[in-house]
């Protein structure tokens, strides 16, 4: 059994530093299936049912599964534009516009931004880490209010690139 | 590098320093994360230490000031975990034991020593240092994290914010200097770091948990729009708070400051 969670730590390794959404594994009768769709719960289970030493939490989206009430987009029915392309967030944490209490927004709407331009902040356990744009153009819309929990995945911004 | 920098050559009344650190001297700085943060950014290698004797401009989390007059540690780490932030973010961990972990060398068996979520390290309730971790990001991954810490050893601002603060010498370690403190902190930072690496967050969430300020006690969270109540009932595998909320229900904190009630300022373990 220990060896087998040191198995299933490993690989949740490797998928937490991977680009995959979602696999599910099968072998001497364990079956493990991860996801960073906070809507998929994790499920680590053998034959005789689920491992007590399972990793509640282990990676973002268990993390996400386990808390209630992520921030609702600010609108969340209002349809994106073709072309408009979305900044995600790289990891669940606390949303901030700017780089500290009282100074001015890293962006606001309407801003032309380059690729590499910092337009807003993620703080996860103390450690912070800035966003990039990613795509040049322009701000075309703020989707998460100032101090918000956001998931891993959820659109931070939307950019309409420069033609 | 600036004209103010200078690689160390340490004498010999300087404590031996783990190798493996570039080190990167200066009398005096704004800070310490920033001249790391820009090094960085230049490519130093994993490993580069920025140490001063003061700063000017030291701060904390969100902008907070750090008190940073000579005869403390002011320090900036580059490390070059090739994660995503998420995971990156356990470094916190690392620092805390490597910082518990020094000051257990340096002061009484009588002191209690307590790791207050998620980096904070207490003696006797009180606290010795402050930590923050910067980072970069390529593609989802890091491309480095800057991993400041300050430990107050001859100085400390005394009473402000939640936890009064101390200092090494306050706690009975009359003789600790600075070098001697890097020392201990880099090589204890190194162990945790190879462990961390090799093995994953476990080992590291045992230690920490087993040193824990507040396991079980009740905890207010403050986080920007709402200070959710209830208990600190465990770490999870991947760092998080695990508060246990009146009607039962767990929910897993990865930001935020951590408050216990008065008398809670008791360490788990240790």
């Amino acid at each position: 059994m220990n060896q087998k969670f040191n198995d299933v730590e490993a690989l949740i390794r490797l998928f937490e530093q991977s680009n995959w959404r979602e696999i599910s594994v099968e072998a001497e009768g364990l079956s493990v299936v991860l996801s960073k769709d906070p809507n998929t719960p994790y499920r680590i289970s053998n034959q005789r049912g689920a491992i007590d030493a399972a990793p509640r939490a282990v990676t973002p989206a268990s993390t996400a599964a386990m808390t209630p009430s992520p921030a609702p987009p600010l609108a969340p029915s209002e349809a994106v534009p073709a072309g408009w392309v979305a900044v995600r967030a790289p990891n669940l944490g606390t949303f901030y516009r700017a780089p500290k209490p009282g100074a001015a927004p890293y962006v606001e709407v309407g801003q032309t931004i380059t690729a590499d331009t910092e337009i807003c902040l993620i703080e996860v356990m103390k450690l912070f880490t800035p966003v990039k744009a990613g795509i040049a153009g322009r701000i075309a819309r703020i989707c998460v209010e100032d101090g918000r929990m956001v998931e891993y995945d959820a659109p931070l911004f939307y950019i309409e690139p420069v033609a | 590098m600036t004209a103010a920098g200078e690689r160390a050559r340490p004498g010999p009344q300087d404590a031996p320093i783990h190798a493996r650190f570039h080190l990167v001297r200066f009398a005096e700085i704004d800070s310490t994360n920033t001249e790391a943060k820009r090094l960085a950014a230049e490519r130093a290698p994993e490993f580069t230490v920025v140490l001063a004797g003061a700063q000017r401009a030291g701060h904390g989390r969100r902008g907070r000031a750090w008190a940073s007059p000579k005869g403390n540690l002011y320090s900036s780490v580059i490390l070059r975990p090739a994660c995503p932030p998420i995971v990156g973010a356990q470094v916190s961990f690392l620092a805390a034991l490597a910082v518990s972990d020094t000051a257990r060398r340096l002061v009484g068996s009588s002191t209690t020593i307590a790791c207050k979520w998620p980096n904070d390290v207490l003696l006797n309730g009180r606290k010795v240092s402050g930590i923050l971790l910067e980072s970069a990001t390529t593609g989802g991954l890091l491309d480095w994290l800057v991993l400041g810490v300050g430990v107050n050893v001859a100085h400390h601002p005394g009473v402000g914010g939640a936890y009064p603060s101390t200092s090494l010498h306050d706690e009975g370690a009359n003789s600790a200097d600075v070098e001697q403190v890097a020392a201990l902190y880099l090589d204890a930072l190194a162990g945790w770091y190879d462990r961390w690496r090799v093995e994953g967050f476990a080992p590291v969430r045992a230690a920490w948990l087993a040193r824990a300020l507040g396991l079980g006690a009740p905890v207010t969270v403050k986080l920007e729009r709402e200070t959710p109540e209830g208990r600190f009932v465990d770490l999870d595998a991947g760092g998080a708070l695990v508060l246990e909320l009146a009607s039962g229900a767990r929910r897993a904190i990865a930001a935020g400051d951590v408050f216990f009630a008065a008398g809670e300022g008791h360490a788990a373990g240790d």
